[in-house]
Parts: C-alpha cells; structure tokens; sequence
C-alpha cells in the first residue's frame, strides 16, 4: 500500500505534496457534508412527494368540509351547530396539519386569503383569558382588508380575549369583501394535540364562538392521538358542550400502509433512483423502529436521514457520491482511493492519472446504479409474483407454485408481468415470447426456470462490486443507539468508562489507566459496584478517600520536595482542608449517583443505603 | 313568560329569578323575544354567563349592549365612550355603577325615562366565575338608583347559586313549568315556519302546504320522545334529522307524477299527502325515529351525519304509496320496519387500535394487567426460577373458606387501580421475554446479547419506551395520576383501556392474556 501510493506520488510529480495533505483534511469532511446535503435533500424530496399524495385525498375532503360548513346545513335545527373537525392522526406529528395549512391558507402575508387560519397549541391555552386571547389575536393579527389602515387605539376598548373584538374584525372583513363581492372566508382554528387541552376550558371556549356563529364562521380542526371511537371528544366532553357541536372524523393514514408506501416508493421503486442505496441492515432496523416504537412520518424520515448521516460520515470515500475532488485538492483521499481501486490484474499501475482514476469512479457508479435497477426491477418482479399466488415465501416454493398454474392463470401472469416490464422498460427481459409458446405444459416450466434463473441472477448482493460501499450501505449497522438508546446501559457504561463516552468515536483508545485518573462519581461508582446489596455509606466514603489520596500523591510527587522549616504547621491545616474537600466531594458524587436513582434510602439500618442497580452486563 | 311580560309591562320587582331546569336555551331565546318586543319601553341587554368569564367583559358587554353601541374595527374597538371625561367604567365595579348611570342618562336624554333591564342566562355559572359580583347585581336598582330590573335565568335554583351571608337580595321567582305537548307541538310547528323562509326551492321538505302532515309528524315524534326529554331544543334537534325522511316519501311521489305527466298542473297542493298516507309514513318511520332519538340526543353523531347515514329506501316510497308499484306492495314487499330503520353503522371498537406500534401494544396489555392484578401477585405470575424455562403453575387452588369481614370485590368492578411505572415495566419485560424473545428472531438490534434475559432488560429501558409512555398519556389511553412536575419518586399511573380492547391486542401480539390475570373468571 505504502509502495503504490509512493509510486503515485512520484507520477504526479508533486513536490510539494505535505501541504496539501494538510489542506485535505481541512477539505474533505466539507465535501463530504455536501454530497450529504444533495444526496439527502433528493431522496427527502421524493419522500415528501410521497407523503404529500398519500395525504392528498383528506386533505382535499377536509378542505371541502371546511368550505362547505357554513354553506350546507340542515334546515330546521334550532340553532346552528360549531362545525368541529377531528383528524385522528395516530402516528402524532404536525405534519399533517401543516400540509392542511399550506392547502388551505397557502400564505400568511395574502392579505385576501379565502380561509384564514390559526394554529393554537395546548401551551397556549393555560386558562380561558389565555386561551380566547390567542384564538382572537391569531386572526386579527393579519388585517381584515387590502388597504394597510392601522388600527387607532382607544382610551378606553375592548379587552384583548374579548371575542367581541372578533366580531368587529370580521364585520370589517365582510364589509370589505361585500363591497367587492368576494366570497366570505370561513376562519379555521387548528388545535393541535387536542388530548392536552383541558376539557373543562376547552369546553367553555367552544360555547362562546358557538354563540357567534353563524356571524363569524368559525371552524375547528382538532387533532387527536387516541385511536378511539367515538371520539375522545365524545368521551371526553359533556353533552351539553357536543350538543353545540357538529362533528366530522377523518382519519390520516398511518401504520403499516404508510411505512410500505415511502419505503417502497423511495428506494424500491423503478421510477425514482436514491443516491445512496440503503442495504438490509439499514432497513431493517428502519422498519423495525418504526413498527416497534414510532410510527410517526417525521420519525421514519429522521430515521432514514440518521442513515444517510451516518454513511456519509463513517464513509471516508462517500464524498465520491457525485463527483471527483478537483485536482488541487485531496492528496491523501487520492492516495486511499488508489490503493482501494488497484487490483493485482492492472499492469499499468504507473501510468494511472487522476483522469483515470476519476473515470474509474465514474464506471463504478454507473454499474452500480445499473445493478441497483436491474435488482429494482426484480424485486418488482418478485412483487408482482408474489401478489398474483398470494403467498409469501422462498423463491423455490413460488416456482413449485408456478408450475403447478392452471394455463390460464398461467396466461394471466404472463400478461401481467409483460406489462410490468412494459412500464419499467426493461426490455432485456424479453420474456414476451413465452406467449408465443402454444404448448401449456411447457409454457408452465419454461416460465418457471426463466423467472428462477431470473432472481437468481438479480439477487447477486451489491457489496462485491467495486467501491460498492461508496453509494451503498451494505451491512453496516445502523446507529440505533444513537436514535433509540436504553438509558440504563447508557448510564452505567458512562459511568464506567467516562472518558470514551465523552472523546468522538473515531478515537477508539481503549482506555487501561487506574481508578485513580477517573472522576470522582465514576470512582464512587465502581466501588458501588464492588458492594454488596446494602452499602456503609462510612465503608463507602474510606474507600472512595483511599483513591482520592492516591490522586493526591501522583498529583504532588514532584513539587512536593521542598519547604523543610514552617511545613509541619501548615500541613495539619492542609491536612483539615483535605479532608473537608474529600467530604464534599463525596457529598457530591453520592448525590449525583442518588439523582439518578442507583441508591434507595432505608430506615432500617442506620447509615446504609439500598444498592438498586446489580450487576453490569458487560464487566471489564 | 305571560307573568314575566306583565311584570315587565308594568313594574318589574328589581331582582327576577326564572328557573328552567327543563330548556334554558329555548327560555332564553323566549326572554330575548319578549325583551325586544317590548323595546320602545324599556332597554335591555341579555348576556351570557359562560361569555363573560371575567369581570371587565361582563362589564364591557353590558354597558355596551345598553348603550346599543357595536365596537368598530377601524376606530380600534372602542368601548362606548360615555358622556362624562370618566371613560373607564370597565375597569372596577364602581366604574361599572357610575357607567350603568351614565347610560341611562344620555338614553333618557335622547327618549325620556326608561326603564333598563339586565338579563343573564346560565346565571348559575356566575357563581362559579365572577362570585363578587352576583351580590351588586342582585341589589343593582337600590345602588344605582334608578329603575333596573336584573333577571337571572338559570337551569339551577337559586339557592344553589346564593351567596352565603345572606347580603343578596332575595329575588321574585318565576319557575317555568316542564312544556305541555301543545306548547311543544306549537313550537315544532312555529320551528317549521321559520325554515321555510330559509328555502325556496319549490318541492322543498319544508314547503307550506306540507304543514298539515308536519304536524302528524311532530305529535308522533312527541309521543316518542316526551318519556325521555322535554328539553324542547332536543326535540327541534331529533324532528330537523326526521322530517327530511319522512317526508322523502312524498316528495319522491310528487316527482313521478310530474314526470309521468307533463300536462298536470303544478300545484302545491298537489302533493299534499293524504291522511292514509300519513298513517303509513308514520307506521313506516317510527321505529325510526326511536333509533334517531337514541343516537341523536346523546349526540353520538349528529343531525346532519344521521340524516345523510340513513337515507330511506325505495321501500319507503313503496310502503308510503302502495298503489305506485300494486304487485309488489303489501304482499311481497315483506316490510320490516325494523330492518329499514337503518341504525348508524358502528365503528368496529379495536379496529383503530391496530396502527399502534407493537411496543405500544404490549405496553398497554402490561399496564392492564398492572391495573387488574394485584401487586402481591406479581411474582407468582411472572416469577420463575433461575434454571426452569416455563413458569411455574401459577394459581393455587382457591381458598374456599370465606373470612369474616367485607367481602373483597373483585378488581374488574372497581375499575384500574392505580401503578408505579417501574411495577409496569417489570411486567412489560416479563411479557416481552416470554412473548417477544424468539431465537428465529434476527432483528439487527438484539444480535449481541448473550445473556438471558438481557436483550429484555435492555429493550425495556431504551427511550423509546418512555416516549411510547408519554405518548399514550397524551392520548388518554393511560392516565397519570401523579403531578408532571413531581421528580421524587416514580410516577404513578392507571390503565385507560377496556378488557376488550386488550384481550383484542393480545390475541393479535399471540399473548396468553387470560392466563395473566388474577381473578380473571
């Protein structure tokens, strides 16, 4: 390795090549956050795209509701009902009522928009002052017509939660829109995690805009996280607050439907290419995360850009994403690329170039991208198969089935793969003229040995061809703890070995030092751990001094020769110092391990206390 | 309201108290009627309680609601600005007195003396809200002097909203009767009026010459409803989801003979139904009507959800105008009123359970065994030895003898009793190492653990978990029973799902759930 990068170094015929190492290691790390920023803001793009046409049909019907909820009532009621709208969004998050924003109201300086609307948040709402404050203010904060008047202030006006107030902005809305004849807005207040407003003045705020409407056509949207039905509403409100009210449930779609959709359609499908491919690891973790512990969209987009991430920082060539460092730039980088691309076939090692090099990555990629669809649509394929027999198994089971196919259905997947491969266009694969074949029998196994050599040959893993782990992430596993840690472990191992916990983990000196070079908590600690099930907290305190003297003396070793004459005196001071620091830092540590609950206090013998944690999974 | 209007009329006592526990909301609007048709007399304002949930809106309001002066926009909301330099009269109770005075002035300058009269509906709600001035207010006309009349209007009697110490003023009391079927047949009918000014289409639901057949439908629907409320609202609420149906029948038939012959005269009275007609439509949609009432009053859904859930059949038409279609009515129609009376479709109770995470899932099945079992038995259920891998046969066999002493209730009657987060987690670990633990399973996170048992230890203390906690929370599914911002201690919470929900989720997680109850029987 040494020698090949020399030789290179001799070709390029730099001289001066030490300070541009230096450069490089300034350089590169930005690079590679670049690449990062491109390769991720793509593959979020897409992901937003998803999540947008899989919200679009709710939002379209919820925006109808909204339009329509003063518009469309029933003749005949006694009084006009508050149109209440409960979106049960399970995975949480605001995703959902932010896109519903951007639909209704796209923009908040419009100052003519045809819905206005007003987000309010549990915080906000604290009691009723509050809480009819922030749902006044959230609208006439934005002028009710074109003309900027600003509004005089009166000695004596309105208090600022009075919804009167409201009433006279919208009566200023009105006046002006009539003037132009321009529909009316509707006003959309959002109440985000409806479950933490308290229900008794939520319940006497929805009672006050019930008694003005239909003046101000008030409609609110709620969010909820419980999966109940009837609604937490129902459950939760009385009859009286629910007889003012006229409620629409919508639901967004959540759970296992919308893992598959985004997960599917970023990096498995024939139509969209991801910068960097995830491989099983990644995956699976991803999968796992969101079914486990939180199906949220934005959960599962963080977990996805944590993976990008983490590929772009643990992968010192993943700056090669896109292009080629330019020339005076990335000594070092070249060197390591080098020695990862040569082979013991290249023969003419010497006359390599940057050019060369940069062209070789170039080749790599596009075989890579290349074999990345190719496997795409095979896994389409698999799919396709797998949708038509309605089974899930091994790649043998489904051939068994394949052959044991009726002739028509056997026609039937024909035709349904030779549109598939029609719409990926993909015409390697020209499975087309199995039709021809007249003869069933033959038909049935010649399909069934074409679609097994098929897999076969597309489930060839990515990691073997050449630098594969630039664009792929292969095996390595995903940071979980990073994302989903178990706090106990966390904290012990902290404790245990502070110094690795706090250095990055690029650094992977282990650390072999004495309990004596450890903080103080970390020493009381270990010898917590030491103990038996209850701890003298004297016994504790000896021992913990015993490694504080031992500090003591490795710290004074040599600038303690001299001073004969007044010492003796000054050291029976020191000494009652000393000892007053040892207790306070005692006092400390045990106060720290008492915060994180490792001790449990007793009464039932004097000076001891109860050890909560026992023994350590992973001992040194 | 006749005795009201007389006292009104002549001279009113200053303090009025008028208690309708049946409808407020319809004595309300009653009183705000009554108040306006008297206005060239006297000048009122009618506010509600619950609206003026502090003192300077109560004061605001009713200053500015005798003054009939409307806030504007433009000139920043002003309040009324009052004739004196002394604007601030919202500011205090006093300010409030000398504003009462002042607004009768300048009216009295511009139109005589008047009287003023201060109406508050759901007054019981004073009380609670602005308990300091119920006692001014009671005494308004003797502090101001001058003639006021203050009314309560109030579903509570008043001596559940009496101050103590008995400084209010005892007020004439008006209590209204529980309506009698006329009067609420008279106000169904006079609801009909009103709606047919908000429509004009020409066959509409609520077409004039269609009275005669709303009143059939409103004393049935009366008949029906009267056992369970009198809250003439409520009635209103139940006849607007009805009629449409009801009258759907007609309408329909009115339709086909008008396409069936062009040359008719198109004359509302055309599609009068006739009284057989009405007794069908009656015998048809009773059943109907019931069903409405169930869901309706207590709002399970509402009108306007009912009305589009249970459209009426063909059938209706059918049963409604046998001679339409005579070889297939009575005979073979084979009508079940029961069966057409389509009951709102309900939402399969767990269904919506299933998009929760499968941590989220066990966490709720170990909070309610953590709510139904007791604590003692905890160690029995999930305790087992260091080498056996099964758990031991847990129940012993019943003690049969019965002790002296209360009998002890069992757990499922009394509801979730409330748990220490860390009893809970120790039973999620418990039900994860036995039901979440398989060796096939070769999840990329629990791949380095080789002790057993430690992968659970771990998975039960990662952050997740809590976050899943804390989500359930927020979402009522569990219920935390101690303070947020209490650290000493770990919190304590309670399960806020059914049996049934959990039994759903562990049969779905394969979770030997009734084996993991006490006294489960």
């Amino acid at each position: 390795m040494a020698v090949a990068s020399a030789d290179w170094v001799q070709d390029t015929g730099d001289d001066d090549w030490d300070e541009e190492f230096d450069e490089d290691h300034d350089e590169v790390p930005e690079l590679r956050w670049d690449a990062y920023k491109s390769a991720w803001k793509h593959c979020l793009d897409r992901i937003q795209h998803i999540v947008h046409k899989l919200h679009e049909p709710v939002v379209n019907s919820i925006s109808q509701q909204i339009g329509d909820a003063y518009s469309q009532t029933l003749p005949g009621l006694p009084h006009s009902e508050l149109p209440v709208i409960a979106v049960s969004n399970l995975g949480g998050g605001s995703t959902f009522l932010d896109e519903l924003t951007r639909h209704l109201d796209p923009d908040e300086d419009d100052e003519e928009p045809s819905i206005y609307t007003n987000h309010i948040s549990p915080a906000q709402c604290p009691n009723i002052t509050n809480g009819m404050r922030a749902l006044i203010t959230g609208f006439t904060k934005r002028p009710p017509d074109k003309r900027k008047t600003p509004r005089t202030t009166a000695s004596s006006s309105l208090a600022s939660y009075d919804i009167t107030i409201l009433d006279a902005w919208y009566s200023a809305v009105r006046k002006d829109r009539e003037k132009r004849d321009q529909p009316l807005p509707n006003l959309v207040v959002l109440l985000h995690d409806f479950e933490r407003f308290d229900p008794s003045i939520m319940q006497d705020i929805l009672y006050i805009c019930s008694l003005h409407i239909p003046k101000i056509p008030i409609v609110f949207v709620v969010s909820l996280l419980s999966p109940q039905s009837p609604t937490y509403l129902h459950v939760t409100y009385p009859r009286s607050t629910l007889a003012v009210l006229r409620i629409r449930q919508f639901s967004v779609p959540s759970g296992a439907h919308l893992l598959d959709e985004i997960i599917l359609g970023t990096f498995f499908s024939n139509d969209f290419r991801p910068d960097i491919i995830l491989g099983p690891a990644a995956l699976s973790f991803i999968v796992d995360q969101f079914e486990r512990y939180d199906s949220s969209v934005e959960s599962l987009i963080h977990t996805l850009q944590l993976a990008y991430l983490k590929h772009f920082t643990h992968e010192p060539l993943s700056l090669l994403c896109y292009t080629m460092p330019s020339e005076s730039e990335s000594f070092s980088f070249e060197s390591l690329l080098f020695t990862r691309l040569v082979t013991e076939k290249d023969v003419d090692v010497d006359a390599w170039t940057r050019v060369t090099l940069g062209n070789k990555v170039l080749n790599a990629r596009d075989e890579l991208y290349e074999s990345a669809q190719v496997k795409r649509v095979g896994f389409g394929l698999l799919r396709l198969v797998y949708q038509f027999l309605k089974i899930l198994s091994d790649v043998d089971v489904l051939v068994a089935k394949i052959k044991n196919l009726k002739l028509s259905e056997v026609e039937l997947l024909l035709s349904e793969m030779h549109d598939y491969f029609e719409e990926a266009s993909d015409e390697r694969n020209a499975i087309v003229n199995l039709q021809d074949m007249e003869d069933g029998r033959r038909a049935k196994s010649g399909l069934a040995h074409w679609f097994h050599e098929y897999i076969e040959d597309t489930a060839a893993p990515l990691d073997d061809l050449t630098l594969a782990e630039v664009w792929y992430t292969g095996l390595t596993p995903y940071p979980m703890e990073l994302i989903n840690p178990s706090m106990r472990s966390t904290v012990v191992g902290g404790l245990l070995r502070p110094y690795e916990f706090a250095s990055p983990p690029s650094s992977e000196s282990v650390w072999a030092g004495s309990i004596a070079d450890l903080p103080d908590t970390s020493i009381l600690f270990q010898r917590y751990l030491d103990s038996g099930r209850m701890i003298n907290v004297y016994d504790w305190y000896e021992s913990f001094r015993g490694v504080l003297e031992m500090q003591r003396e490795e710290g004074r070793a040599s600038p303690r020769k001299k001073g004969k004459g007044k010492a003796k005196a000054k050291d029976k001071k020191d000494e009652k110092k000393w000892q007053l620091e040892c207790q306070a830092r005692f006092m400390r540590a045990l106060h720290e391990l008492d915060y994180m609950g490792f001790l449990k206090h007793t009464g039932r013998k004097a000076d001891h206390v109860l050890k909560t944690v026992f023994e350590i999974g992973d001992d040194e | 309201m006749d005795e009201l209007k007389y006292l009104l009329e002549t001279s009113p006592p200053p303090f009025i108290f008028v208690s309708d526990p049946v409808g407020p909301r319809t004595s309300a609007k009653a009183l705000r009627s009554l108040l306006s048709s008297l206005r060239p007399q006297l000048h009122f304002v009618q506010v509600n309680a619950i609206a003026c949930f502090t003192p300077k809106l109560f004061y605001d309001v009713v200053l500015n609601g005798l003054a009939e002066w409307t806030p504007d926009w433009e000139e920043g909301c002003a309040n009324w600005p009052g004739t004196s330099d002394f604007a601030r009269y919202s500011d205090s109770l006093d300010g409030f007195m000398h504003g009462i005075k002042a607004v009768h002035g300048s009216l009295c300058q511009d139109e005589g003396s008047k009287k003023l009269v201060l109406a508050i509906e759901q007054s019981e709600r004073l009380a609670e809200k602005l308990p300091e001035i119920i006692v001014p207010l009671t005494r308004l006309a003797e502090i101001v002097q001058l003639d006021v009349c203050v009314i309560f209007l109030s579903a509570a009697s008043w001596e559940d909203i009496r101050p103590s110490l008995g400084a209010a003023e005892d007020p004439y009391y008006i209590d209204i009767p529980i309506p009698e079927k006329d009067a609420a047949l008279q106000h169904l009918l006079s609801t009909f009026q009103a709606a047919q000014s908000e429509e004009d289409a020409e066959a509409n639901t609520y077409h004039p010459t269609l009275a005669p057949a709303y009143q059939t439908f409103s004393s049935v629907l009366y008949d029906i409803c009267a056992p369970f409320t009198h809250d003439p609202e409520e009635i209103t609420y139940v006849a607007a989801a009805c009629w449409p149906h009801f009258i759907q029948p007609v309408l329909d038939n009115y339709q086909r003979q008008l396409e069936g012959d062009d040359t008719m005269e198109i004359d509302g009275l055309s599609f009068v139904p006739t009284q057989a007609v009405r007794n069908r439509l009656t015998r048809y949609f009773a059943p109907s009507i019931s069903s409405a009432l169930d869901t309706l009053y207590p709002r399970s859904t509402d009108a306007q959800a009912w009305v589009e859930a249970n459209k009426p059949t063909e059938e209706a038409l059918l049963h409604a105008f046998p001679d339409l279609k005579p070889e297939k009515s009575r005979n073979n129609g084979g009508l079940d009123p029961q069966q057409s009376a389509v009951l709102p479709k309900e939402a399969e109770p767990d269904s919506r359970y299933k998009d929760l995470t499968r941590m989220a899932k066990f966490v709720l099945i170990a909070s309610y065994i953590a709510s139904m079992n007791p604590a003692k038995s905890d160690l029995r259920m999930f305790g087992r030895g260091l080498d056996e891998k099964k758990r031991k046969r847990r129940r012993i066999a019943r003690v049969t003898k019965t002790k002296s002493g209360p009998v002890k209730i069992p757990q499922r009657f009394l509801g979730p009793a409330v748990f220490p987060l860390d009893r809970m987690l120790a039973i999620l670990g418990a039900l994860l190492e036995d039901n979440d633990n398989d060796d096939d399973d070769l999840r990329p996170s629990k791949m380095n653990f080789m002790v057993p048992g430690e992968y659970t230890d771990t998975e039960i203390t990662r952050v997740g978990v809590y976050a899943i906690i804390v989500d359930l929370t927020s979402a009522q599914l569990l219920y935390r029973t101690t303070n947020t911002d209490k650290i000493d201690g770990p919190p304590m919470l309670k399960c806020g799902v059914s049996h049934e929900v959990v039994n759903a989720l562990a049969k779905e997680l394969d979770v030997p759930f009734n084996d993991l109850l006490w006294d489960f029987t």
